[in-house]
């Protein structure tokens, strides 16, 4: 069930007016959510919630566990039994065939055949955003982080809550269990701010991600009939589609969690922003990087070692994290590639020298554009099929233009200006939020801006979120 | 929340909002939607962008203006719009006529429609001539179409299928009519992206109702050609749609309580498309239904029961015509009804 289809608005007013009308009995309203949610995961097959039910049960079993047992060793073993079936369950699904073929393929160059068994095996969606979600509360549980929850429907809840199970944000248990476990209490504020989001990350999708899709479908399927300002154009056009399309999802589950009285956490603080990659990291898709950060480069020892060592160590995040988003070379490839920049930044003076804090222009600029450029070559890496792909891009960049790249470029602008030009003053307050914060007649004339603006240009066609696949 | 976040980073504050100021934004924000909508819906009825929607307000406005005393009132769709010449019937067999084709999306509810309207107000024609396109026949009416025909809504409800239209599809018809911000976005967006050609833009239709079309483009044509065939390939069997057969009994029963004789016209279809035996087994199937049908009526003629074929130099599309062949077709055309004005003329 895809947010922009017909059918899910009808589903949530459904699921929202009984759950306003249990609102004094907050357990009830679990058990209410949790049905909702498995008919949400269960709409597109409802065979792999057999999947989300073993990942929810081994959590659930293996924290209370974990929180029993008296030895060390014994905690120790109970998280590898969850480490290992969740895993197991994600490697399986997600990596399995691009194993099974980059063993072969690697075999084949020595001038072996092996006959590998290739599985056509579906990807569940949403599996690597619910089974991070569902790890991290064990391994909290085991660092003594947290107490392991004793209502399962409550525990089920926090792993299948339907707004952000298939595309995230990854909430962390510390975050959302309590609020799971508590009554929630809804307000006006709270209301306006989900409302807010739910139409801004509408806007995102249909109007910012789906019209330029087209631009960069047509970029990265023809690519070798393309030249010039064209590919360029194609690159920004993707940049922005998966900015769009990926923020605005996150945008809309947040509004809808608020509208419940659930505070998700912020997912994206306007990545193309960033002057740094260390900076960028800490804007894009944060509920990953920091889950990464979190219970992966910190227990590595994080950057609390030799600089050799912290060097590897970002590496080796950044390589999963590139890998956690599909199994692919090109998701490799990218991964290593942001990690390479943050460790260039890391040494190099000029790029050391960068001052997050700093608000002058002249600071900010050029380190903003250059990190933007390096972006796009990050997206290049992630949006080509292979090498060949890449290098012939690469190759037809120029500043040569076709019949088609003004108007295309008129497109382009013609939706991202007014994008950018709302992200520029929310850069500048440092206010997300600013529109809702601003005048009455300001923040409602704007609001019908983008109402009109979704009613005119938001596609119809129902495509679905890039993220899903990951 | 993020854990740890740095200072520098935008945050997300919750709004300082009471309850009057939340209702009054987003109350605000609904009217300036629906201003905006109404606008829209203004400056588009007022000047379309769109050609069907175009031909569809100036036919209407056509039939309101009109004089009346007409010998005969041409009706059907937009291959009829492009191959009817009323000026050579005028030539040929010195009776007036008016081009009333509108759109193939509108079935023969549009015709109907037309006709009632113009037998409220003016004497009935000798004659009423009803030129569609061989699909037209089997198909069901579109609800976006329909919507354009400047009649209340809950006139079209009833007619697009009476009892048997959805509430759901009877909502459509209101929201076709009435948000023109949603289902006219791309009127809207080419007037955004090329507003100098909007202000440019001057429709210019002749007073005969008869819209000449010049532009031959071969790769249009040969893929309607594919259409058409791919059509006759998957459906094969095909019959008159229950809804135009009604809407046929209406425009009948019409002409027989005005004592007006009813010209069921097949539109020129392109020769290619026409030898192929698929499509002309497929096509012969809808014209033995007309045939039959004229033949339990009196006053109803089937014309061109065997089609007019033209080469594909001189068409559009596999079944619209260019002006070169217009006039051929309607000389050809003016012969095969010349009877039926000398019979009545006689008669009077």
């Amino acid at each position: 069930m895809l947010f922009h289809s017909v059918i899910f608005p009808c589903f949530f007013i459904l699921v929202y007016v009984i759950y306003l009308a249990m609102m004094r009995r907050h357990h009830v309203q679990n058990l209410w959510l949790l049905l909702a949610s498995y008919v949400f995961y269960g709409w597109w097959d409802w065979r792999f919630l057999g999947l989300l039910l073993l990942s929810t049960l081994t959590d659930y079993v293996v924290a209370i566990g974990i929180q029993k047992a008296d030895s060390q060793s014994t905690r120790r073993s109970l998280l590898t039994v969850s480490v290992l079936v969740n895993l197991g369950v994600l490697g399986f699904f997600k990596y399995f065939n691009f194993f099974a073929s980059s063993v072969t393929d690697l075999f084949g160059v020595w001038g072996f055949q092996l006959d590998w068994v290739t599985l056509h095996v579906i990807l569940p969606i949403g599996i690597s955003f619910y089974t991070f979600q569902s790890l991290s509360y064990t391994i909290d549980v085991y660092r003594g982080q947290l107490k392991a929850c004793r209502r399962f429907d409550s525990f089920a809840l926090y792993v299948s809550y339907f707004p952000q199970l298939v595309a995230g944000p990854i909430e962390r248990a510390t975050h959302l269990l309590p609020q799971i476990m508590q009554r929630r209490r809804l307000d006006w504020r709270q209301i306006h701010l989900g409302l807010f989001l739910i139409l801004s990350g509408y806007c995102k999708k249909m109007i910012i991600a789906d019209n330029l899709a087209k631009i960069a479908n047509d970029t990265f399927a023809a690519h070798s009939t393309l030249n010039g300002l064209d590919v360029i154009l194609g690159v920004v056009a993707f940049a922005f589609q998966i900015y769009g399309d990926f923020s605005g999802y996150s945008d809309i589950a947040r509004g809808l969690g608020k509208l419940m009285g659930f505070d998700l956490m912020v997912n994206f603080r306007l990545p193309y922003f960033a002057i740094s990659p260390s900076d960028f990291w800490q804007r894009w898709h944060i509920s990953l990087s920091t889950w990464l950060r979190d219970y992966l480069y910190i227990p590595l020892e994080g950057n609390r070692c030799s600089s050799l060592r912290c060097s590897i160590n970002i590496m080796i995040t950044m390589l999963l994290g590139g890998l956690w988003h599909g199994a692919s070379w090109n998701f490799v490839l990218w991964g290593l590639f942001h990690g390479m920049l943050l460790i260039l930044y890391r040494h190099l003076p000029w790029l050391k020298q960068t001052d997050l804090q700093s608000t002058r222009i002249g600071h900010r600029l050029p380190r903003m554009l250059l990190m933007f450029m390096l972006t796009l070559i990050g997206w290049v890496i992630f949006r080509c099929q292979n090498i060949q792909q890449m290098a012939d891009l690469a190759g037809r960049v120029s500043l040569a233009v076709s019949p088609s790249t003004l108007e295309t470029l008129k497109l382009m602008c013609l939706l991202l200006v007014p994008m950018c030009l709302v992200q520029v003053i929310a850069q500048r307050r440092r206010d997300l939020n600013w529109i809702l914060h601003g005048p009455l007649p300001i923040s409602a004339v704007i609001m019908a801006i983008m109402l009109v603006a979704l009613a005119i240009w938001g596609v119809r066609q129902t495509t679905e979120f890039i993220y899903f696949q990951f | 929340m993020t854990p740890n976040m740095p200072n520098h980073l935008p945050q997300e504050t919750i709004p300082d909002a009471s309850p009057g100021r939340v209702l009054v934004c987003w109350t605000v924000a609904l009217v300036g939607l629906f201003l905006f909508n109404a606008l829209a819906g203004l400056m588009l009825q007022h000047k379309p962008v769109n050609y069907t929607t175009a031909l569809v307000a100036h036919k209407w406005q056509l039939l309101k203006q009109t004089q009346g005393n007409l010998d005969m009132l041409i009706l059907g769709d937009s291959s009829g719009n492009q191959a009817v010449d009323p000026v050579i019937f005028k030539q040929q067999l010195d009776i007036d006529s008016l081009n009333l084709c509108t759109t193939g999306g509108t079935t023969l509810i549009d015709d109907r429609m037309m006709l009632e309207d113009y037998l409220q107000k003016h004497d009935p024609p000798k004659a009423v001539m009803l030129v569609h396109v061989y699909d037209v026949w089997f198909r069901q009416a579109k609800l976006e179409a329909l919507s354009h025909i400047p009649v209340s809504v809950a006139q079209l409800s009833r007619s697009a299928g009476a009892d048997e239209l959805s509430l759901q599809d009877q909502a459509k018809l209101y929201t076709y009519r009435y948000l023109s911000l949603y289902h006219q976005n791309q009127s809207l967006q080419s007037i955004i992206l090329k507003p100098h050609r909007y202000l440019q833009l001057q429709w210019d239709w002749p007073s005969s109702g008869f819209n000449a079309q010049t532009k031959h483009t071969p790769e249009a044509w040969k893929a309607d050609l594919r259409y058409h065939t791919a059509k006759a390939q998957v459906l094969k069997n095909v019959s008159i749609h229950q809804y135009n057969l009604r809407e046929l009994q209406l425009i009948n029963a019409l002409a027989k309580k005005h004592q007006m004789q009813v010209l069921l016209v097949m539109s020129p279809i392109s020769s290619e498309l026409y030898k192929q035996p698929i499509f002309g087994d497929f096509y012969r199937q809808i014209t033995d239904a007309l045939a039959e049908y004229a033949q339990q009526h009196d006053q109803v003629q089937l014309i061109f029961e065997k089609p007019l074929v033209v080469g594909g130099a001189h068409m559009q599309s596999a079944d619209h015509v260019l002006a070169d062949a217009a006039a051929f077709y309607t000389t050809q055309l003016a012969q095969q009804i010349r009877p039926v004005f000398e019979q009545e003329n006689s008669q009077r």
